[in-house]
């Protein structure tokens, strides 16, 4: 399945030759925001040093004047913050984190690491016309380095900042930097940080944005908001305490020793845009091979008889994913569960490293862990194979993964039920999130940058429960096997690149054969709400009066309709959407109909012997955005042995109650 | 056991010369729930009483519908939890004061007389309440000795405590709390009957009381015990039952209901049984000791 990955990652070996491995033979990606860092953990203060270097190839059409980076650890640095006044953020004295930049020089040339160069896409004799700035060794360059604040102008707010160029870069040229920095991990954690002996790194290094045709694109660091980052080769020596396990984005391929009793971990990754890792001397390892996917799952010591259960879900996800979407081109998975107390760093997705979270005793039934963990290494697709924008279009990675993690929860666990079943209580992944998008349907449209939606619910349900919801009901417009060739269609086309919500609509039309702006102007860039209803069902006869009709007609001989059936449906909100509608009639006949939804109502008139007994819309419930599926039918007669038997066990459950409160 | 065993069976035997005392235990149950019943009804009538998830309904809620009718029926649905605390106060009060009646019948090992259940009811129920608010100091002290066993905790086993320690650690609290008002409940019976029988002074009610269930724990727990595992044969045998009249039909429906109510009405029959067992072990206990149990 996957001819690309060149050498079997043997870390000893690799240590023994002190080799640049090689994971792919060609790049997957531009590779043009590529890094090698040596890190030092110190546990005791949960602080990180590190030193850095930073190779970047302006791959944009533009000329570059200057950088700009993403400090994301200088979020967590005050309660002033533009990421701590939208979300409440705050710590103790001693828990805030930061990041600080020392040193940073423009690197020299000569002192280049030349087989990162060559992995990074510089060959030997390109590198001096490539790095025009880098020919002289050494200049200092951290008096320009300066915080700005594009999104906001919070003076607070020292999430971003811009290095000036001593000259600009041309499309094509590129830069070597060298940064010295310190980062201190906030506690307790939120997505990033430390909390007793557990370590999670994510977002602790200075990360450059991405320069696109209308300039830098770099935003701060928000409450509501992930990353976007463009791809490159990572090569990390993290130093921790020997008796940390140490876990982390890519492959690792060297163990050596290193000061004060440090082991050095060194980690390597291909054509990825971030890097994250874990440490801790309380993991338990669980390992599985899952096709062609090894799977390390790092888990508390509380958790310890959920470790197969994590693996069972990474094997769930990497079958479902690989067989429907497309190949998972990274040799491995590592899941990551944060200690208690870390909960907040759980769930989140790193490349090729995703953090899950669970309780002691669990019960099967309840599978958020299998959810979570299906979801997360969905994101390994929508979000680091097609890196599109997290900050401006969340939809695309979260409300992709949503629905490609609702689809292979009913997979592999059944329609019912798949989210909880225990007890008695069956609830699926589709109606957790319905019920979560009709809290709040119509207050954001989908399409909106991650900070300036109305609230935090509304990026969740705007970014997550909604458009998968959407992506469902096209799934009914479509059906599945067209749905997932549209899937598999924009994952070919947009792997390793940076797509936009048009792009994805331009690959599902191409893929339908059909022209879908209709449904996603609608369901992406307004608030429009979807629901249809069946407002009116009667029969009544058929009165033959008037100078036109004989006596014999009007006393029933003649063999012309005795009955009139009229249906009445609505169109009850903005969202215009084709529907299909079915009567069914006493003699068994059921009539099927199709609207087009397009005007405020409709009326079906059918005329016969026959009485109708009942009127529905979308009969086989493939309009998942549907708002209320209850006035979606209607019957003849009233239905009195539902209500009156849900009432009676209602009755029933609370005279057991009323008997056992009862002295 | 024997006494235990033949308390519980002296009482079955009163209970059947008081059929009347079981219908009004059972009709007072059957108008709490109906009190709660009736406005869901009227709502599932009007949200989905004409359409295909109304007939639906007959098979069971589904999530769904659940949803929807709570979304769409908020003023409603409100106004229907709201009744569950008054009903609920209110049928408490109810069963304390059928209690003085029973308890009187049982006591005084007389037939079901009309005048004289309602009479000893209404006699007793004002200091059947009084009484209740003995067990106040028994609650507080439960709970506050839970607290303190949750501080020991905290100091042992500091506040990161592993989560197989936390989750064991509540399971036996719950069970120790659960285990407490069941005890505090046995005092608070024990106690009333020593009022029903004449005891002036409720604070003697209360004292012999917490002495029968601290003298006799053998009598006092076995009995309850014995009934309550009962109880939960009967709801575990509904339980059976129902599932095999879930069919979407009306008669499935009426049989449905039917074991419903029979499971109600044995649990009443189960709960008078309990007060009469009781009553009769009390007594014995006041008899000179002939070696039992």
């Amino acid at each position: 399945m996957r001819m690309q990955v060149f050498i079997a990652v043997l870390p000893a070996l690799c240590a023994s030759l002190a080799a640049q491995p090689v994971l792919f033979e060609r790049p997957l990606s531009p590779r043009n925001a590529n890094y090698k860092i040596d890190v030092r953990l110190e546990p005791e203060t949960r602080r990180l040093h590190a030193s850095m270097l930073l190779l970047w190839r302006n791959d944009s059409p533009i000329e570059a004047t200057e950088l700009r980076f993403h400090l994301y650890l200088n979020a967590f640095r005050s309660s002033r913050t533009t990421f701590a006044r939208e979300s409440g953020f705050s710590r103790s004295p001693d828990g805030w984190g930061f990041i600080r930049v020392d040193g940073l020089r423009l690197a020299s040339l000569q002192d280049l690491d030349q087989r990162f160069l060559t992995r990074s896409g510089f060959s030997p004799q390109n590198q001096a016309a490539a790095l025009p700035l880098n020919r002289e060794s050494g200049a200092d360059v951290l008096a320009g380095f300066e915080f700005i604040q594009p999104n906001d102008g919070n003076p607070h707010d020292r999430s971003v900042a811009r290095l000036p160029l001593p000259a600009s870069l041309a499309p094509g040229e590129a830069i070597a930097l060298e940064f010295d920095f310190v980062s201190q991990l906030p506690s307790p954690p939120w997505r990033v940080g430390a909390v007793e002996e557990f370590v999670f790194a994510s977002q602790w290094f200075p990360k450059i944005g991405v320069l696109e045709a209308e300039g830098w694109n770099c935003h701060q660091f928000h409450a509501s908001s992930e990353f976007f980052a463009d791809f490159g080769v990572y090569d990390v020596a993290i130093a921790a305490p020997e008796d940390y396990v140490v876990g982390a984005t890519g492959v690792e391929v060297a163990i050596d020793d290193g000061v004060d009793g440090a082991r050095v971990h060194r980690y390597y990754a291909e054509d990825v845009h971030d890097f994250a890792w874990t440490a801790s001397p309380r993991f338990l390892i669980f390992e599985r091979q899952v096709q062609d996917v090894a799977v390390r799952a790092l888990v508390q010591p509380d958790h310890s008889a959920q470790g197969q259960r994590h693996l069972d879900a990474a094997q769930v996800a990497i079958e479902r994913f690989q067989g429907d979407y497309g190949d998972y081109p990274f040799p491995n998975l590592t899941i990551v569960d944060p200690r208690p107390g870390a909960e907040a760093s759980g769930g989140m997705e790193y490349p090729t490293l995703i953090t899950a979270g669970t309780l002691y005793g669990l019960p099967l039934g309840v599978r958020q862990l299998e959810a979570v963990i299906i979801h997360e290494f969905g994101h390994n697709y929508w979000y680091h194979l097609v890196a599109s924008n997290e900050f401006e279009e969340s939809w695309l990675d979260e409300g992709l993964t949503t629905y490609t993690e609702m689809r292979i929860m009913e997979q592999a666990y059944g329609p019912q039920g798949n989210a909880i079943d225990f007890l008695g209580f069956k609830i699926s992944g589709r109606q957790i999130h319905r019920a979560i998008y009709m809290g709040l349907p119509d207050v954001d449209p989908v399409v909106k940058r991650a900070w300036e939606y109305y609230d935090a619910d509304s990026y969740r349900v705007n970014s997550y429960s909604r458009p998968g919801l959407i992506l469902k009901t096209l799934e009914g417009y479509l059906g599945p096997e067209r749905m997932q060739d549209i899937l598999r269609n924009y994952l070919a086309r947009w792997r390793f690149r940076h797509p936009r919500s048009e792009d994805f609509v331009q690959v599902a039309s191409e893929t339908a054969g059909e022209d879908l702006h209709w449904f996603f102007q609608q369901a992406l860039y307004s608030n429009s709400r979807l629901d249809y209803s069946i407002s009116h069902l009667s029969n009544s006869p058929i009165r033959l009066e008037g100078i036109d009709f004989p006596e014999s007609a009007r006393n029933g001989s003649d063999d012309g309709p005795t009955l009139e059936t009229i249906v009445k449906v609505r169109r009850l909100g903005e969202f215009r959407f084709p529907v299909e509608i079915e009567v069914a009639f006493d003699s068994g006949r059921v009539v099927k109909e199709r609207w087009d939804g397009q005007d405020l109502w409709k009326t079906f008139r059918y005329e016969g012997s026959e009485r109708a007994l009942w009127a529905r819309l979308d009969p086989e419930k493939r309009v998942a955005l549907d708002l209320n599926r209850s006035n979606d039918s209607r019957t003849a007669k009233a239905q009195k042995l539902g209500p009156r038997k849900t009432s009676l066990r209602w009755m029933a459950y609370c005279q057991w109650l009323l008997d056992w409160l009862a002295w | 056991m024997g006494a235990v065993l033949g308390a519980i069976a002296s009482a079955l035997s009163d209970l059947k010369a008081l059929k009347p005392l079981i219908a009004v235990f059972y009709l007072a149950n059957l108008a709490a729930g109906l009190t709660l019943a009736w406005p869901l009804l009227l709502v599932l009538d009007d949200f989905a009483g004409h359409s295909l998830e109304g007939a639906r309904l007959a098979q069971g809620v589904d999530f769904d519908f659940l949803v929807e009718l709570i979304h769409y029926n908020p003023a409603a649905l409100s106004i229907l939890l709201g009744l569950l605390l008054p009903v609920s106060i209110a049928y408490w009060l109810l069963s304390l004061f059928l209690s003085g009646g029973a308890l009187s019948l049982f006591v005084n090992g007389t037939g079901f007389g009309a005048a004289f259940f309602w009479g000893s009811a209404a006699r007793q129920f004002r200091r059947l309440l009084l009484l209740s608010f003995f067990m106040v100091p028994l609650l507080a002290g439960l709970l506050f000795s839970l607290l303190l066993a949750q501080v020991l905790f905290l100091l042992l086993m500091g506040p990161d405590a592993s989560q197989p320690a936390q989750f064991w650690w509540l399971g036996l609290l719950l069970a120790l709390l659960a285990a407490g008002l069941a005890l505090i409940r046995l005092v608070f019976d024990y106690a009333r009957i020593e009022a029903v029988r004449g005891e002036a002074s409720l604070g003697r009610c209360f004292g012999n009381g917490l002495r029968f269930v601290l003298q006799r724990p053998g009598w006092a727990i076995g009995s309850a015990a014995i009934l309550s595992l009962l109880s939960l044969a009967v709801l575990a045998l509904g339980k059976v039952l129902s599932a095999w009249l879930s069919a979407p039909l009306p008669l499935a429906a009426a049989g449905l209901i039917a074991v419903q109510q029979a499971v109600i009405l044995a649990r009443t029959v189960l709960r008078l049984t309990r007060l009469g067992s009781q009553a009769h072990l009390a007594k014995r206990m006041r008899e000179p000791v002939s070696g039992d149990a």
